[in-house]
Parts: structure tokens; C-alpha cells; sequence
């Protein structure tokens, strides 16, 4: 019989004994320090930095706490381990066991008691937290705080409750149990620990359901937080927690059995049920995981189903009309006219469509009521037509259906699997998890469920080298709650009101590839532009945001009217009645199926708007304005409107997870209206996709799921190229673009030929990278206009269909002639030009007429590969003084504007070199120049360069004419008469004294670590080894680059080297990038030896005096032949670089040893 | 007189093999009952025995009539428990920890126990340190504390192991006041080599050696064994030492030059005369004495601390 006071009484004893151990404070600060920390961390990183990108809002605490939850608990049970390993040594140690083993208190209250006493002990803090966070989250804005907001509700339950309790308890029993097993302490906490942090690892490297028996934290159970869909488990995460609490229990009881006494009795009357409530809490993670791999096996069983039928033919849909009743949350009733065409060449006897496998098909029937049979089973509905239909012939069938849609159904042929991955990869799952919501407080039929027939299979949808998409016309009446709105393709117009229902109709003019609805009782902010209805409806109590940018509508308005001008002018209008952008619960998945993993958020007509994009987004905080001195000024033109405006529409183009408005608009004109088929339909989608919105935005737009597999290391390569570029889009390009394997596939593969079945991510890179380039060179050679004309004349041609590369061309001849050869040798070709410089002059040109200054700068550039390329020159000239901040970019023809930041960057338009060309670019300026460089498209050198070091100090006066624009010169002027050794050429070594070399160009390793051309890729700014890094001011040939290494023993040399043609003494000069220059003076002396068929000669190289670009090292008399320079790693400290050497004669002998030149 | 605690044939081996008891039988009733031995003797085996922490390898215990292996819970209600090693969680307070300790007795009473630990902690006289920290007591209050936690519950059968190690005199005094007081009412079980400590109250003893009960029976009867074997032998102070091989000295006095040695001997040494003030120390000296054993195995100094 269980004496529930003596629980108590050890309870009470030991609660009071924990909180006066120094290591419980010390636990507990530490967890508060992380707990309101990183509340407080969250709250000034979202309040500074929610309105700088769409995607910057998932740091939000709102929805961010119970998140972070598993990192506090994580902390909170290793520190359990150093509370719970002492509970029996104590005793002994503190000589009362044998008083307390003459008392009437079995083992099991004992240990019972002093599991509570832990417990409370650990949960009762994370109460408190949770109550402490929400009240400042209450009080903070009522202080008048500029940060701080309440914690979605039902996520610090989760916290608080099914995350904390169940995990707490199983850890408790878990070192109870290992302490009383091992009885040595320390060892005990060894183990425990090892055992949890084994467990928290596990977790998170093996895959998806697996893991989840493992989550003894409850991380992956509980719900996303939303305002919308707000929730307290994921499906069958009442079991998982049950389970753990069950095993803990156990394990509490498994405790107390094998808990020692003096009279070396064990009392083993807890065990049976200790061991009962094991089993079942095993059963019950069994029966999660069982059930979640039969959620996966059902995708895979519809995949298979689907798969097999992939050849079958398509038939059309040609329009869809009809009556869609939606009761939320119970049932979708719909009652369609769909209309079908055959294929053009093919007869049909029956018709194969996609249909969510959750609905009941209820009747089909052709339009005069005839039956037909029709079988639906794994998400396929086929029916058997009454009669055979031509090729080409058109038919129209009545479907009537309802039910509740599978929410589980959807993106089969996902390249990621959610289900599958492991829980660091399942990362992705911030970017949503339920592939649509049919809850009775939101609804989402988004198109990937198939909420609406499709045709064919569902499965290869996204690859148009063998499936065109097809494009419908749909009518459809909706009928919802009456407090309810809706969001669908176009206008949404109410037709009819009864009984609390409300009916809207969406009946968009233009043909559409899909259809997606989106519910609920929304707050709607609406205007109309150019005739154009523009709509955000969102939560009720998101609508702060409007407020704030209450000043800026004009501006935004007049922004919006001149892209809708800007396209309609060049042909290409915007083709619905609306644009609608609803907020979508942040649940629900934003990327689609296929090898792209494409955004979801962006479906015709519409922007899905996940509530932590603009609907929370704190634009009443301007970090830029009120951090960076001098960088907004209210007084320009359009005033703090404009600014706003301004910070608006950066915030869509910065987005980097799929929440792009203005790409996603950009689709609404062009991508959602017609597509490329054919083997190059791929290239050509994301070139013309990529132009739509260089058109509409005016910026390239990047998205790829893949990339939130490994958010962290994504989130830093962004940091690594946010230096530089004017956009956080930019960067994220970059740091995709710029992988050496992304390259290593681009030079092996034309656009035309990638195939993303091997490796998704890199296919759609590559794609990034020389699609996006072609975009960009078209946009830059044309403008926006001829941009504007060629979709438009795409869009005329084949509205509602697809189109070929050789219409494409057709296309692209009609709008500038060299603009269709261009576009089919570069999507069918892998040679890319390369851009040497030969040389950068500045000088001062006599004053202008109105006796201002001029400085003429002339950059001769050659391309030294035979085809085409383009490149771009950008010079930079200082800023007024005291001007802070970044660069500015000023585009060409764009006046600087006011100059108040330093310094400012001009850029020349894309000039074409023919294949083995070269042209001199010049450009007067008011100022000299500071920086020059070479801003090359796709070309060999893969990235910008600084063209040359440009001298300090006033230029020289030279009397000629000033020279702007480019020309032709000839290809062999300027070059470089150096013999160079650069660390990319193919005999550039890495040598180690163990012997041999370690390093080959081009060797593979068979570790996962990523190669650049045989070095391990820098990642530190001071590497252990040999290590290569890239740097605009690096010499290169083509690619600049660097290989460095810290200082170390001189066991390991970077060995350069070259022929000499003939004996002599021979000038040797090192280059040295600026990067880390710091670092590299930080030692004065670096050994170089000179090894040559004549000898070894140490040279000491003093870096300390050293400067960014050629340095002289000595003159040195050397034979003919091979000389190798030899960088050892030997030096005191600092970073030793191996950049290029140059070789120049000063006096050469011939056989007979005359001197010659 | 009822048994309240009975041992019927109890013997004990060690896992080493070292015989601790050996065919025990002992019936002890209400009031102070004396354990006497020397070290090894046996005492703590028994103890640990009756209080339920050692399970016997033969015979049986009972206390109350519960038998300490079968219904080990229902004697551990009866028992107070001071063992020979006492102390307590350093981190509790003297009231916290007298709190938690009768709470485990069963005291669930809050009201009663906070009355019974202010009588307990008067009664061994810790009232003044009552909110003072374990680990801040010195070794005598800690001891004290000891007697505390056994009584604080009011159990009927006090088990007491070397109670006044480490006591000083005074405490002492008062302890064996207190030892006769409580003895009124319940079974005290007090095993000492101290043989002082009994005391006055003590009416009842047993005496082991080797593992067997050697002498049982009341003091009066231990002192009337020893009748004959005390004796009282004055020599001049230079002879002294040839007295130790035929006498074990208990105490001595000298004066000018003569010095008076009483002591314990089976065959008195020439001159002596046997005294009839035997204290029951020298009568438990005289019985083992007799038994072939010498004072210096029984460490029977009251300033011995050597158990500690």
C-alpha cells in the first residue's frame, strides 16, 4: 500500500534540499538566461529585422518559443543529471541511510518522493518562464517598449506541458535508474549524459519516423504555432507523449525496485507494473511510429499508383465550372462541369484524373445526365466514357463529390520527403508541413491536394521535357460561412447570401494551370489600381502593418501602376480582374512536389502570405533609419512614403523562402499563362520565369527549398555574401551559385541538357546560375521593354499552351536580331568566355568648358575564349565625407542621386566581346576613380574581379580627347608579358615534408569535406591546412583565387611553378590580395626557396611591407627550365598566402651565354 | 514482564565468514535494556537485526510481535533508531530535518509534529539551534540530533547504539536522565561498551561476547557475580607495575610514596583485599575477566571515541 504522505514528506525534504544546492541556481540561471534571453534575442532580432525580408519573420518569438523550447529543455535535463545522480550516495555520504532505512517508508515512496521533488523542482521554473515571458510579452508594448510581444498561447502550453512533463519525467527515471545501476556518480552522470545527449543526436540524424521514438523532448510532436490554426499536438503526438510519460513512470518505478537497502532486500513489488507501463509506453511509440510509416507508405502507395500509369494518355481540361460548398473543418461538397479534350493524337475511351483520395465521388455523369462509371482509388479518378473520343475532340462530364479532403495527399513525387528525412534536415519544416488545411477555422485547398480534378497522373508535373503544363478556364461559384472570405483566382464577387452562407464567384478571363482557395474569417484591405482589384486579407489581429504604411499607400500604389504601365506598355498586361495576397497560416507547407520543390505561395492570381511575412512583419521599426546615420532622408523626393514604399518592396524582393510578392506576381503575367515542352523546357521556364520578374521587380528572385534542409549552414553562406552585394537576394544567389560543385556541373553541362533527377538542389542552382545570367545579360543588353515585348509576344502566341525552343527564338528574333542566335548557344552550349584584363589607366583630362575637373578612366578587357560573352565594368568613386553605410549602386543612365553614402558605384551596361576579342571601355568622371572592376555574366572567371590597382594620389594630365563607351582594340594589346604562376595552374602543388605530395589539381577525397579544384575550401579565416579561397583582388587567369594556410613548422610547402625560357636573372615579384592582408603582415618573415636546376635558394620575404596586388621580391640569377617557388607555412604567426608569382627578365643569356633581352 | 522484543536462536555469518551472533535468545520488556560487549562482541549485529537492516541468516527477531523480516514495515513503525554513526542531510535545518524524519514515521499531523519536535528538541536540549544548518553543528549536537530523530516520533521501542560517543559529560548526564525517564513507558534497547551509560534506569542487561549471549540478567545480579573477584591493594609506588600481570587495574590512587590500585583479578594478589562497592563496570570487567579476556580488549574508557 503506497503511503501517499511519506511521497509527499520526501518530496517536501528533498525539494527543499535541491534548491539549496549551488548547482541548481546555476542550472536555473543558465536556463532563464537562455529561456527570457532568448525571448529578449528574439524579440530585438524580429523587431529590427522582420521588415528588412519576407523571410526574416520566422525568427519572431511569437511563433519562435516553443520552437526554442527544445534547446532550454535540453539544458534543463543535462542539469537534471547532476540533481538526480546523488539519490542514494547522498544518503550514505551524509550518514542518515540507516535512519532512513529503519523508517516505515518503502523504497518505492522514497524514490517517488524525491522523483516529484526533481520534477517540481525542473518544471516548475519552466512555469514560471512561460508565465514571465507571456507577461512581458503583455507588458513591454504598455511600457511603451519598441520590442517585446506575446508568445502564441498554445505553444508555451506545449511547452510548458507536453513537451516539459512527459520529457522531464522520462529523464529523471532515466538517471534514477542509471545512478542506482552504476551507484558511482560520477560514472552515472557520465552515462546519463551520454545517454541523452546520444538520444538528442540520434534524433536528429536518423530518419523521420525512427526519430520520432527517439524525441523523448517532444520536439517534432507538437504544432507550429498560428494564430490561425493554433494547436496543441500533430497527430498521434498524444500517444508519443503518453508514451515517454509512460517509460518514465516506468523507469521511475524500475528505480525504486532496484533502489538499495541495508537489508539488502530489493522490493520488488513495483516492478511488475514499473515494467507494465515500459512496455506500454514502448507500445505506444511503436504504434506512432507504425502509424507514421503507414502515412508514408500510403504517399509512396498513391506514388507507385501513379507511377504506373504515367504513360497513359492526358486528356485536356479545358475549363472547369461548377458549385463548390465548403463546410470548414466537416465537408466540401462540389458539383463540376468539367470540360476535356482528347489529345491531339490520340482517341480516348476513357479519362484518367487526379482527385483528392479523401473525397467520395458521388456521380459522374456526361452534361445530359447519362452515368458513367468511374473508379476512384489512390487519389486517381478514371472514368469510362460512353463513346470514344477523337483525337482533339472535346467532351464535358458533371462530377459531383464531397467529403473531407486528405490534407496528407499532395506533391507525390516531392524529391523530399518530409516524412523521411531526419530531424536536423526536417528543418524544412519551417517552411510548413500540411500540404493543405480543411480546419474549421481555416481553409486551404491549395492545388497540390487536388481539391479540384487535374489531368493525368500527379506525378512529373513539374518536368515539361515530358508533361505540358495544362491550362484551363475555371468558373466557380463557392459557398462558405457567411463571416467568412475567400481568396481564389481573380476577383472574388458575391453572388449570393442565405442562411449564413455566403457565395462568392471566381471567374478569372485567362486560362489557368490551377486553382487554389483559400478561407477564412479574414480582414480584408483592398483597392483597385489601373481597374485592377488588389486585396490583402489577413488575420483579424495582423493588421497593424496597414496602419504603419497607412502614408505610403499613394506611393505604393503609383509604384504598383507604373510596373502595370511598365508591362502593359511593352505588351504584356496584367491578365486578371485581381490580385489577391491572403495570409496563410504558417502550417501549411509553402513548396510544392517535383525535383524543383517550387514555391507554393504563389498561385495564379494570388500571394499566399505566411503569417510571419508581412502580417507580423514590425514595420513600425526601421532599423535602417534609426541604426544607420545618413542613410534615409526624409527630405528626398516622396519623403518618408516613398521610403516606406521603398522598405516595402525590398522586404518582398529580399524574401529567400518562397514569399516573394513580386516574383510571385511576376508569375501571374507570364508563367501561369503559358509554358515551355520539350527537351530545353526546362532551361527556358526559368530563363523566361527569371525575366518576368527582372520585368516586374526589377530583381532577380531566388527560392529553393532544398536549401532549408541545412538552414544553418545556408543562413551563413548568405552572411559570407551579404559583404558587397546590394541585396540580401543577391547574396543568397551567390552563395548558391558560387559552389564549386554547382560550377564543376555548369562547365559539363549546357542548360539545355541538366537533368535534376541526379541531385535536385544542383540541377536547380545550375539552372540559378546560367539561366539566371541569361536572364539578366537579355535584360541588360535590351532593357525592360524588349523584356516586356518578348513575353508578350510568347504570352500572344501560346496563351493557355506551351511553346518550344524554336518558338522561343522565333520570338526572341522578332525582338532584337541577335538576341535568338545568342539564346540558342548559350542554352545549348557548355563554353563560356573568359575576361582577362590588360590593363587599367586613369588620368586627368584638361578641364571641361565650364572649367569643372575630368578624369578620363580606360579599362582594356579581353575575352581570350573562343564564344561570345558579356561583361560589365563598375568603378567606384568616393562618397561625400562622413557619409556612412554601404555602397550605393547607381545603375547605368541613372543619375548618383544625392551622394551621402561613400562610396558610390557606377556600373557601364553589358558589353559584348565576340569569342578572342578584346575592347577598351572608358568613362570621364568628375572624380578619379578609387576601385575599378569586371563584373563578367557567365563567364570562365565565374565571379566579379578587380580589374587593377589604380594609383593614389592626383592622376597625371594628359592632353587627349576623352573617350566614353567602348571599342574594339586589338586582341594582343596590353598583355601581360610576365611568366605567371597562379595557385589554379595545373602545377601548382601542395608538398609536405612527410614526402610526396598531398595535393594534385583536380584530386577527389573521399570524405565529405567539399574540394575546390583539389584544396579543401577555406571556411576559417585562418586554415590549418592548405586551403583555397576566392577574392576579387586575387590574381587569376580567369578565376581568382588564393591558397593559405596559418603559420606553422615549415613542414608543408605551396609549391608555384614555371619555365623559364632561358638563363638569366629573372625578377620575382609575389601578389598578395588584400583579404587578410591583416592577418599576413601580422608576420614579417615568410620563407620562400627558389628551386631550380641550379640549386635551392631560401629567400626570407618581409610580408609585414607588403600591399594589396604585385610585390618585388628579388632579382635572382636562374637557368632555363623549371623554376619552382616554394610558400612554406614556416613563419612566428599569422597567415601565410600563396596567391601567384611572376617571372620577369632583366637580362636573359643565350646558348653561348651572351647577354641578351 | 511482556517481551516487546524477542530473539529465539539468532545467529549471523557474514559474507567474509566471520560468525557475528550465534544462537542469540533474548527477551527484552518494557524499560532500559543494557547491551553490553566488547567491540566485535556482537551488540550493533543484533541491533541492526532488531531494526530491521540486517536480515539474520538464522533464528528470528521479533519486535511487538512483528517479525523483522516478514513485516519489516510494521516494526519499522515501532522503532526509534539512533545508530552508532548518525548524522544528517547538511543541507536541512535541525527542525527541517526532525520534520521530514517523523514525517516518515508516520507523524503526518503538521501541528502535531511541530509540537513534538519543540518537546524533542527542549528535551535533548537543541531548541536554541532549531533553524541552524546540519552541517553547522558541532559532532555533540549532531549526536544529540541523533537521539532526537529517534524519539521525535514517540516510538515504542527505542534502539540505541553507542548513544554518548562524543557527548561531554554534562550531556551525558542529562542523556542517561533522559534514557531512564523514556524507559518508563517503552523498550529501550541501549548497546554501549560504556558500561556508565546504563546508568541507574537500567534494569535489565545482556552481556555478548563472541557472538553469544554470555551473561543476562539485571545489573544487581552481574555486581553479585562479582563479589570476591574486586579487590583493593595498596604497594609502594615502585612495585606498581608488577601488580599489572595479576590484576586489571580499574583505577589507582597515591599518596606519599604508597599507591592504592583497585582492580579486577580471578586470584587476588598477595595483600589485597576484596571491596564490596563494586561498581557495575568493574562487575562487567570481573565477568569478562573471568571469561579469559583483559580490560584493554574492552575499551571501556568513556573518552574512547575510538568507534567514531
Amino acid at each position: 500500500m503506497v503511503n501517499f504522505n511519506n511521497i509527499w514528506a520526501v518530496a517536501r525534504m528533498e525539494r527543499r534540499q535541491t534548491r539549496r544546492l549551488a548547482r541548481y541556481w546555476v542550472f536555473l540561471v543558465i536556463a532563464y538566461v537562455f529561456g527570457v534571453g532568448g525571448y529578449v534575442y528574439y524579440s530585438v532580432l524580429h523587431a529590427l529585422f522582420s521588415s528588412l525580408s519576407a523571410s526574416v519573420g520566422m525568427i519572431g518569438p511569437r511563433y519562435l518559443m516553443g520552437a526554442i523550447a527544445l534547446y532550454y529543455l535540453v539544458g534543463f535535463v543535462l542539469g537534471i543529471v547532476f540533481l538526480g545522480f546523488d539519490v542514494r550516495a547522498r544518503d550514505i555520504r551524509e550518514g542518515i541511510v540507516e535512519v532512513l532505512d529503519a523508517r516505515p517508508l518503502t523504497n518505492f515512496e522514497l524514490v517517488a518522493g524525491r522523483f516529484l521533488a526533481l520534477f517540481l523542482s525542473a518544471w516548475i521554473p519552466i512555469v514560471v518562464l512561460v508565465v514571465l515571458i507571456q507577461s512581458l510579452g503583455f507588458l513591454l508594448p504598455l511600457l511603451g517598449s519598441p520590442i517585446g510581444s506575446t508568445v502564441e498561447p498554445l505553444s508555451l502550453v506545449n511547452f510548458a506541458v507536453f513537451m516539459a512533463v512527459p520529457g522531464l519525467v522520462f529523464a529523471i527515471g532515466l538517471v534514477f535508474v542509471i545512478t542506482l545501476l552504476v551507484r558511482h556518480r560520477l560514472i552515472a552522470a557520465l552515462l546519463a549524459i551520454a545517454a541523452i545527449v546520444g538520444l538528442v543526436w540520434f534524433m536528429f540524424t536518423v530518419p523521420g519516423p525512427v526519430a520520432g521514438a527517439l524525441d523523448f523532448l517532444g520536439a517534432a510532436q507538437v504544432t507550429l504555432p498560428s494564430d490561425f490554426v493554433s494547436g496543441l499536438l500533430v497527430p498521434g503526438g498524444w500517444w508519443h507523449r503518453a508514451g515517454f510519460l509512460a517509460i518514465g513512470l516506468g523507469l521511475v518505478g524500475i528505480a525504486a525496485a532496484i533502489h538499495p537497502r541495508l537489508d539488502e532486500r530489493k522490493s520488488w513489488t513495483p516492478v511488475a507494473g514499473s515494467v507494465a507501463l515500459v512496455v506500454a509506453g514502448v507500445a505506444s511509440l511503436a504504434f506512432v511510429v507504425q502509424t507514421r510509416l503507414s502515412e508514408a507508405a500510403n504517399i509512396e502507395r498513391w506514388r507507385v499508383a501513379h507511377e504506373a500509369r504515367v504513360a497513359e494518355p492526358v486528356a485536356d481540361i479545358v475549363a472547369i465550372e461548377g458549385t463548390v460548398s465548403i463546410d470548414p473543418g466537416r465537408n466540401l461538397a462540389a458539383d463540376l462541369v468539367v470540360e476535356l479534350q482528347a489529345p491531339a493524337e490520340q482517341s480516348l475511351r476513357s479519362v484518367l484524373l487526379t482527385l483528392n483520395p479523401g473525397l467520395r465521388v458521388d456521380e459522374v455523369t456526361t452534361v445530359d445526365g447519362s452515368a458513367l462509371a468511374a473508379e476512384h482509388a489512390d487519389g486517381l479518378l478514371e472514368i469510362a466514357l460512353d463513346r470514344a473520343l477523337a483525337p482533339g475532340e472535346r467532351t464535358s462530364l458533371r462530377l459531383r463529390y464531397g467529403g473531407r479532403p486528405n490534407t496528407g495527399f499532395g506533391y507525390l513525387d516531392s524529391t523530399l520527403k518530409l516524412e523521411s528525412l531526419t530531424t536536423n534536415e526536417a528543418q524544412i519544416g519551417l517552411l510548413g508541413y500540411e500540404r493543405g488545411l480543411f480546419d474549421r477555422r481555416y481553409v486551404a485547398l491549395v492545388p497540390g491536394i487536388r481539391w479540384l480534378p487535374a489531368a493525368g497522373v500527379d506525378v512529373g508535373r513539374d518536368d515539361p521535357r515530358t508533361r505540358r503544363t495544362d491550362y484551363f478556364r475555371i468558373a466557380l461559384d463557392v459557398e462558405l460561412p457567411s463571416t467568412w472570405l475567400a481568396a481564389g483566382p481573380g476577383k472574388r464577387q458575391t453572388v449570393g447570401s442565405a442562411d449564413d452562407r455566403t457565395t462568392f464567384r471566381f471567374a478569372p478571363q485567362p486560362a489557368v494551370p490551377e486553382v487554389a482557395l483559400m478561407a477564412a474569417e479574414l480582414k480584408s484591405f483592398a483597392t483597385e489600381i489601373d481597374g485592377i482589384t488588389f486585396e490583402v486579407l489577413v488575420h483579424p489581429d495582423h493588421d497593424r502593418n496597414f496602419e504603419v504604411l497607412a502614408d505610403a499607400r499613394a506611393e505604393i500604389e503609383e509604384w504598383v501602376a507604373e510596373r502595370l504601365e511598365l508591362a502593359r506598355d511593352a505588351g504584356l498586361a496584367y491578365p486578371f480582374d485581381a490580385f489577391t495576397a491572403v495570409e496563410v497560416p504558417i502550417t501549411l507547407r509553402s513548396y510544392k512536389g517535383g525535383w524543383r520543390l517550387d514555391t507554393a505561395l504563389a498561385p495564379p492570381a494570388m500571394m499566399l502570405l505566411r503569417e510571419t511575412s508581412f502580417p507580423t512583419s514590425r514595420f513600425d521599426f526601421d532599423v535602417i533609419g534609426v541604426f544607420v546615420a545618413g542613410s534615409r532622408n526624409y527630405d528626398q523626393e516622396g519623403g518618408k512614403p516613398r521610403i516606406d514604399r521603398d522598405r516595402l518592396v525590398n522586404f518582398f524582393a529580399n524574401d529567400l523562402s518562397g514569399g516573394n510578392l513580386l516574383a510571385g506576381a511576376a508569375r501571374s503575367f507570364f508563367t501561369h499563362r503559358t509554358s515551355a515542352a520539350g527537351p530545353e523546357g526546362i532551361a527556358l521556364d526559368f530563363v523566361l520565369e527569371d525575366l518576368a520578374t527582372l520585368l516586374i521587380s526589377g530583381r532577380r528572385s531566388y527560392f529553393s527549398a532544398h536549401m532549408f534542409t541545412n538552414l544553418n549552414q545556408a543562413v551563413t553562406a548568405v552572411m559570407n555574401n551579404l559583404q558587397g552585394a546590394t541585396a540580401i537576394s543577391d547574396a543568397v544567389i551567390r552563395s548558391q551559385t558560387l559552389r564549386t560543385d554547382v560550377w564543376d556541373a555548369a562547365l559539363e553541362t549546357p542548360l539545355s541538357a541538366i537533368d535534376p533527377s541526379e541531385d535536385p538542389q544542383r540541377a536547380l542552382d545550375t539552372l540559378v546560375l546560367k539561366g539566371g545570367k541569361l536572364a539578366e545579360v537579355i535584360r541588360d543588353r535590351l532593357g525592360p521593354d524588349a523584356i516586356g515585348r518578348l513575353l508578350a509576344r510568347i504570352v500572344d502566341g501560346h496563351a493557355g499552351g506551351s511553346f518550344t525552343l524554336a518558338e522561343f527564338v522565333a520570338a526572341a528574333d522578332s525582338v532584337s536580331p541577335d538576341l535568338g542566335p545568342l539564346i540558342e548557344e548559350w542554352i545549348g552550349t557548355t563554353a563560356l568566355p573568359g575576361f582577362v584584363v590588360r590593363s587599367v589607366e586613369q588620368y586627368r583630362l584638361p578641364d571641361d568648358e565650364n572649367g569643372a575637373t575630368r578624369y578620363q578612366l580606360l579599362v582594356r578587357l579581353g575575352n581570350e575564349e573562343p564564344v561570345v560573352g558579356f561583361a560589365r565594368v563598375s568603378w567606384a568613386v568616393p562618397g561625400r565625407a562622413g557619409g556612412a553605410g554601404g555602397p550605393v549602386l547607381v545603375e547605368p543612365g541613372q543619375p548618383a542621386g544625392p551622394v551621402n553614402v561613400n562610396p558610390v558605384i557606377s556600373r557601364s551596361d553589358a558589353i559584348r566581346f565576340e569569342g578572342r576579342s578584346a575592347q577598351e571601355f572608358g568613362v570621364v568622371l568628375t572624380v578619379p576613380a578609387i576601385n575599378v572592376r569586371v563584373l563578367p555574366y557567365l563567364s570562365l572567371n565565374r565571379d566579379d574581379f578587380v580589374a587593377g590597382v589604380l594609383p593614389t594620389g592626383e592622376p597625371p594630365l594628359r592632353n587627349v580627347e576623352p573617350f566614353e563607351g567602348s571599342r574594339v582594340i586589338d586582341f594582343d594589346l596590353g598583355r601581360d608579358a610576365r611568366i605567371v604562376a597562379d595557385d589554379l595552374d595545373e602545377g601548382f602543388a601542395i608538398v609536405t615534408d612527410a614526402g610526396g605530395d598531398d595535393f594534385r589539381l583536380g584530386q577527389q577525397n573521399d570524405s565529405d569535406e567539399d574540394l575546390d579544384q583539389g584544396l579543401p575550401i577555406a571556411t576559417t579565416a585562418l586554415p590549418s591546412r592548405w586551403s583555397r579561397r576566392g577574392g576579387p583582388a586575387a590574381w587569376g587567369r580567369y578565376r581568382h583565387t588564393f591558397a593559405s594556410i596559418r603559420a606553422g613548422d615549415g613542414s608543408t610547402r605551396a609549391v608555384l611553378p614555371a619555365t623559364l625560357p632561358a638563363a638569366g636573372t629573372w625578377e620575382l615579384e609575389i601578389h598578395l590580395p588584400p583579404f587578410l592582408l591583416n592577418f599576413a603582415n601580422a608576420n614579417s618573415a615568410w620563407s620562400l626557396e627558389i628551386v631550380s636546376a641550379d640549386g635551392r635558394e631560401t629567400v626570407e620575404y618581409d610580408a609585414s611591407v607588403a600591399t594589396q596586388g604585385w610585390n618585388l621580391v628579388g632579382e635572382y640569377r636562374l637557368p632555363a627550365g623549371e623554376v619552382r617557388v616554394e610558400i612554406s607555412d614556416r613563419a612566428a604567426g599569422g597567415l601565410i598566402i600563396a596567391d601567384a608569382v611572376a617571372w620577369s627578365p632583366v637580362r636573359t643569356f643565350g646558348a653561348g651565354g651572351a647577354a641578351g633581352q | 514482564m511482556a517481551a516487546v522484543i524477542s530473539a529465539e536462536g539468532v545467529g549471523h555469518t557474514y559474507a567474509n565468514g566471520t560468525v557475528a551472533l550465534e544462537d542469540v535468545n533474548l527477551e527484552i520488556g518494557t524499560g532500559l535494556f543494557g547491551l553490553l560487549g566488547s567491540n566485535g562482541a556482537g551488540k550493533s549485529t543484533l541491533m541492526r537485526a532488531i531494526c530491521t537492516l540486517l536480515v539474520p541468516v538464522r533464528g528470528r527477531v521479533t519486535v511487538g510481535g512483528f517479525d523483522v523480516v516478514a513485516d519489516r514495515r510494521a516494526v519499522r513503525g515501532l522503532l526509534g533508531y539512533l545508530p552508532q554513526h548518525f548524522s544528517a542531510w547538511r543541507l536541512q535545518t535541525v527542525t527541517e530535518t526532525l520534520d521530514a524524519l517523523a514525517s516518515f514515521s508516520g507523524l503526518t499531523h503538521r501541528k502535531l509534529r511541530e509540537r513534538r519536535i519543540g518537546e524533542v528538541l527542549e528535551s535533548v536540549g537543541l531548541a536554541n539551534v532549531a533553524h541552524r544548518r546540519v552541517r553547522q553543528l558541532s559532532g555533540g549536537m549532531t549526536r544529540r540530533l541523533g537521539v532526537a530523530q529517534a524519539l521525535v516520533h514517540e516510538p515504542k521501542v527505542l534502539v540505541v547504539d553507542e548513544p554518548t560517543v562524543g557527548l561531554d559529560p554534562e550531556e551525558r548526564l542529562r542523556f542517561r536522565q533522559l534514557m531512564a525517564e523514556l524507559g518508563r513507558d517503552r523498550a529501550i534497547v541501549l548497546s554501549t561498551h560504556i558500561v556508565a551509560d546504563l546508568g541507574s534506569g537500567c534494569s535489565d542487561l545482556a552481556l555478548l561476547d563472541r557472538g553469544r549471549v554470555a551473561f543476562r540478567g539485571s545489573p544487581a545480579e552481574l555486581v553479585a557475580r562479582a563479589v570476591g573477584k574486586v579487590v583493593e591493594v595498596t604497594v609502594p609506588e615502585a612495585a606498581e607495575g608488577d601488580l599489572m600481570n595479576t590484576l586489571e587495574i580499574v583505577s589507582r590512587r597515591a599518596a606519599d610514596g604508597q599507591v592504592t590500585v583497585r582492580g579486577v583479578a580471578d586470584k587476588a594478589p598477595a595483600g589485597a583485599r576484596a571491596v564490596d562497592d563494586i561498581t557495575l563496570e568493574e562487575a562487567y570487567l570481573a565477568f569478562m575477566v573471568g571469561r579469559g579476556r583483559h580490560a584493554d580488549e574492552l575499551d571501556m574508557s568513556d573518552s574512547s571515541d575510538s568507534k567514531k
